[in-house]
């Protein structure tokens, strides 16, 4: 269950603003969606093998270069799926709530 | 003070603390081992790098420039350990099961060669950590099998080569059933800073201590077998070169092999058996003797559970036992060839003069063989000085259709071809003395030392016309000698003096 959750958040995250894997980190820490860092690698390496990221690398005045990831086009598209999936999901459940209430 | 090294992570330099380094270096090639399966794991890999450089950085400021092992420790908390990254994800099935096998602790275990706790090449105690048993136990299972038949030292050999050694830490979790996870490798961090000031070495042999399983009773059972086996062993091991030496060096007359009784210094025998003797006992003696060395050797080992000293004395040591084993093949081999071609010759002689009756006296050393105790027949060979007298002559008793009584002497040897053969036949000395009607034989033939060993036999085959008698005089119950009788031949009438007629059927017993 988490697994597409997790992916969801960060495509999403990606959609507003290109970032690179501390701010991703540091927003899905935020949301208390992640335990330890490291979770965040193989899930950007698969879904950039899927072709739904992409990335430019770019200096730092503070550090290493930066690794800026941001959507493909198929990753746009698979967003907004996962969107609708997650509308009707979320609807189905608050409904199912509602009603035992 | 501490030594520090030079990394390079995702292109920048940071100082880092040894220790702190090679905790890093297994962390990282530890999670490359457990994506190895998945594409662009050195992508991966390198992200991970830069996320680790930027951790470092937080960590580092004008006044502190090396990264520490606390610092590592730290990261690796941060970044969780690599069989963690992937619990959120269940992908494919081959994937879950590959990741759920790295969670079980015991399930990721890897035979590898323990060269740390092991004596030679570590085979046993790595099969021990495999199989989480004492490795005393499987020192004893490899000397049992290697003195069964010697199969041990090749199975050894072959495991040796192919079983790889554990050099890593990660490896060696994992040949000990542990994963790299994060606590064993804090174990493994935690000592490393203990006894960082005595050097790295010393550290992974202190980890591997803290993993090692308590002292329980049944190691403890298999470590007084291993003990009481290895002096044994020790003690067999010693005797058997002491009397090997004294056998080779000292002028040793008789031997025992296969019950029979060798007369002669193991030098003769083995001149008298191979074509360049000299190289042949020294080839025996190594051959022999190394065994022997290594028996001294386990049994030390399991006496004081020690390694040996020197693994480049016992390769050697092996090396040449090899060598010497295929040389005495070659050996074997070409005096195999002595053996090619046989002679027989015959010799057809008439006992002069006409009898009723013809008496057979044999003898053994001059001395007539009148009862059981008067020959020794376990004696299979003897060598004097240049002579070798082995076995006896065999007796053939039939009736013969001639008016004359007869015996004829086959002589038979082997050689390296038809002349040496007939050559080798020619020079063997067998002795039978007509006195009126007696017929005195010396049971024993014999051919000079310099013609060796080349399958040498005599057979004498008396020939009695019919009606007439024969007298085998003592007890010839265990000699050679056989009679042609109607009916089978039986050996108890042997036992005193006999008297036989001839017949048309064959020869019959007449009585005393």
């Amino acid at each position: 269950m988490r697994k597409g959750i997790l992916e969801y958040c960060v495509l999403s995250i990606l959609s507003n603003k290109e970032c690179y894997p501390s701010e991703i980190i540091e927003h899905l820490k935020e949301a208390e969606l992640i335990v330890v860092e490291g979770t965040l690698y193989p899930l950007l390496t698969r879904l950039k093998n899927a072709e739904l990221l992409d990335y430019r690398w770019e200096e730092s005045s503070a550090g290493p270069p930066r690794k800026y990831y941001e959507l493909t086009k198929p990753g746009v598209e698979f967003l907004t799926e996962l969107k609708l999936t997650w509308g009707v999901l979320s609807n189905a459940v608050n409904q199912l709530e509602n009603k035992s209430l | 003070m501490k030594k520090t090294t030079t990394i390079n992570l995702a292109g920048m330099v940071y100082h880092i603390e040894e220790d702190a380094y090679q905790v890093l270096r297994q962390y990282i090639l530890d999670i490359k081992r457990v994506f190895s399966s998945q594409q662009g794991v050195e992508e991966m890999v390198s992200d991970i790098e830069v996320r680790i450089a930027e951790l470092f950085q937080e960590r580092l400021n004008k006044n502190k420039e090396v990264v520490t092992l606390a610092d590592v420790e730290e990261v690796m908390v941060i970044m969780g350990s690599p069989n963690q990254f992937d619990e959120n994800y269940d992908g494919e099935d081959e994937e879950f099961f590959h990741h759920n096998d790295y969670h079980q602790e015991q399930g990721s275990k890897r035979l590898y060669r323990d060269t740390d706790e092991g004596m030679l090449g570590g085979v046993s105690a790595g099969l021990a950590h495999y199989f989480n048993i004492d490795p005393v136990l499987i020192r004893v299972l490899w000397i049992v099998l290697v003195l069964a038949g010697g199969s041990g030292v090749l199975i050894y050999i072959i495991a040796w080569i192919a079983i790889p050694e554990a050099r890593t830490t990660a490896q060696k979790l994992q040949m000990k059933g542990q994963s790299a996870n994060l606590d064993n490798f804090r174990a493994f961090a935690e000592s490393v800073t203990n006894e960082a000031k005595t050097g790295f070495k010393r550290a992974s042999n202190s980890v591997k201590n803290s993993f090692k399983k308590k002292d329980n009773p049944i190691s403890n059972i298999a470590k007084a077998i291993g003990r009481v086996i290895g002096f044994v062993l020790f003690l067999v091991g010693v005797l058997g070169l002491i009397s090997l030496t004294l056998f080779f060096l000292a002028d040793y007359s008789f031997f025992f092999l296969n019950n029979e009784v060798i007369d002669g210094d193991i030098n003769s025998i083995i001149g008298l058996i191979f074509t360049s003797s000299v190289l042949a006992a020294w080839l025996i003696f190594t051959v022999s003797i190394i065994p022997l060395i290594f028996i001294v050797l386990a049994g030390g080992m399991l006496l004081f559970n020690q390694k040996p000293k020197s693994r480049t004395f016992v390769l050697t040591l092996l090396i040449i036992w090899f060598i010497a084993i295929i040389g005495l093949s070659f050996l074997g081999i070409r005096t195999g060839f002595d053996f090619k071609e046989t002679y027989k010759s015959h010799e057809k002689t008439y006992v002069e003069g006409v009898f009723p009756e013809v008496q057979v006296n044999i003898f053994e050393d001059d001395l007539l063989i009148t009862n059981s105790m008067d020959y020794d027949f376990d004696q299979f060979i003897s060598i004097t000085q240049n002579e070798v007298n082995l076995g006896y002559a065999r007796i053939e008793v039939l009736p013969t259709s001639d008016s004359l009584f007869y015996y004829s002497i086959e002589k038979r040897s082997n050689g390296g071809s038809l002349k040496t053969a007939k050559e080798n036949s020619e020079e063997i000395k067998f002795d039978i003395e007509q006195e009126g009607n007696v017929l005195n034989v010396s049971g024993k033939y014999g051919f000079p030392i310099e013609s060796k060993m080349r399958g040498q036999k005599v057979f004498l085959k008396i020939y009695v016309p019919i009606g007439k008698r024969i007298i085998l005089n003592g007890n010839l119950e265990d000699y050679p000698i056989r009679l042609q009788t109607r009916t089978r031949f039986n050996d108890e009438f042997l036992e005193q003096t006999s008297v036989w007629e001839a017949t048309q059927l064959g020869m019959e017993y007449r009585g005393l």
